[in-house]
């Protein structure tokens, strides 16, 4: 069997603490779009006034009107969806009339709004409305708080169709969600036990730039090395010993304050992996 | 997709709990497998697993019926970790040294070991070379898939690939 075989199968158990945090994510989705439905009732009622009032067409206003009742009936999804999709449409019917007085709305979707029974809609083409439409609607007279949130779930919606792609894609952005538990740290950086700036003529601050010993604590390595170059790229020091370190003096010469880079080389005594380091310090004087 | 997992997917849509909880208990123990598989330990895994399961949720609703479940929610999970581990710090481009041939770490060197052993010696590796060595030799992708997946070069697979066979199996061995 391959590897693959066998891993195939081969199951963990998790923590509950885990489904808890991915629950209250989808809690607080329905939420969202619950919120966005009332949103988009809302408007409909105000567009189909504003439709009332600036042209009186006769079979539009009819298909309008006859959202009102459903919008104020039960949010159940089915419903909502066809308000949401309405309200889009309608939205878009009237800047046009802005623009065109002879426009008939070709955009209003008259199978979904009218025939369609309130069960047999399709829930993709929902969410795939109420998250284009969520935008005009909102943008629409009434003013929402709600706005800041719709466009977190736009940015999330549009980031998140990356994910089942081949491409490795930056993360999500998720506001919603705070993590559970805390990232652990197993590894240590070395870095971490290097000064970011040395003082030599100041007796009291660290003046060699050296790794701190208790790095062995840590890492185990051997074949290290040590370069210091100065912003020039002349390279000012050199060692192969953890246990020294540079005092600011090249060629009997105090070197100037500034930025210096250093690179170390060491080889990973668990791994056997040789790893490079590199960042920068400062002379102080 | 299988008619029963369907109903299941249509659920989710509608974010019913139920539904949704149904799902994830399903596929939650492989998936948790698969994140210890790419992270080395535990804490993490759950975080990778926790939010690869909000993705999948905020997303059921762009799956096609024609697709596969699990296979859709494995990429996704697999993504997320890859995500993870860049953000921790970039993954090392590791450069093909010349003289170093493929010692060769023979293709079945890993068939007498237990699926936990292995596991507990991919925590011990670097990030990228587990990365690398899950996506290569476990998930079966090719070195150019990799290549693209990661960003990096083929050669940098092949050789961080080369050495995570070659430290897994000295860990291997020294804990025998």
């Amino acid at each position: 069997m391959t590897l693959k075989d066998r891993f195939e199968n081969y199951e963990m158990e998790s923590d509950a603490k885990v489904w808890e945090g991915v629950s209250r994510s989808i809690r607080q989705r329905r939420l969202l779009r619950n919120g966005f439905y009332t949103l988009g009732a809302t408007a409909v009622v105000a567009a189909s006034v504003a439709l009332f009032v600036s042209r009186p067409a006769a079979d539009t206003e009819a298909v309008v009107t006859a959202q009102l009742p459903e919008a104020a009936g039960p949010a159940a999804v089915g419903i909502a969806d066809n308000t949401i999709s309405a309200a889009a449409a309608v939205d878009n019917r009237i800047s046009r009339t802005d623009r065109n007085e002879e426009q008939v709305a070709p955009s209003l979707p008259s199978g979904s709004v009218s025939d369609q029974p309130v069960a047999v809609v399709d829930a993709k083409l929902a969410e795939e409305v109420a998250v284009d439409a969520a935008a005009p609607v909102v943008a629409a007279p009434i003013e929402e708080t709600a706005v800041a949130t719709d466009r977190s779930e736009r940015a999330k919606v549009g980031n998140s169709t990356n994910t089942s792609t081949a491409t490795a894609t930056s993360a999500n952005e998720d506001v919603v969600t705070p993590k559970v538990s805390a990232l652990n740290k197993d590894f240590v950086d070395f870095k971490s036990f290097l000064p970011t700036a040395i003082s030599p003529d100041n007796g009291t601050n660290v003046g060699v730039f050296k790794v701190d010993s208790r790095v062995m604590d840590y890492i185990q390595f051997d074949n290290y090395k040590m370069y210091v170059y100065n912003r020039g790229g002349r390279m000012v020091y050199h060692t192969t010993s953890y246990t020294e370190g540079w005092n600011g003096v090249f060629n009997g010469v105090k070197q100037p304050k500034g930025n210096y880079v250093y690179v170390i080389e060491y080889r990973d005594a668990s791994t056997g992996e040789v790893k490079r380091v590199q960042g920068t310090f400062l002379l102080v004087r | 997709m299988k008619p029963e997992e369907e109903q299941l997917v249509a659920g989710c849509r509608n974010h019913n709990q139920k539904a949704c909880k149904r799902l994830y208990d399903m596929f939650a123990p492989s998936m948790m497998a698969v994140c210890m598989r790419y992270m080395g330990n535990r804490a993490e895994a759950q975080d990778v697993m926790q939010d690869g399961f909000i993705k999948v949720f905020n997303n059921i609703g762009k799956l096609r019926t024609s697709a596969v479940l699990s296979a859709w929610i494995r990429r996704i999970m697999v993504n997320t970790a890859i995500d993870t581990i860049r953000k921790k710090a970039d993954l090392v481009s590791v450069e093909a040294v010349e003289g170093e041939k493929n010692l060769g770490v023979a293709a079945d060197a890993f068939d007498n070991i237990g699926v936990e052993a292995i596991m507990a010696a991919l925590a011990v590796l670097p990030d990228t070379q587990r990365v690398i060595f899950n996506l290569c030799e476990i998930e079966g992708y090719s070195d150019a898939e990799v290549a693209a997946t990661l960003g990096m070069k083929e050669p940098s697979i092949r050789s961080a690939r080369c050495r995570a066979r070659q430290a897994l199996q000295k860990i291997l061995a020294k804990n025998e």
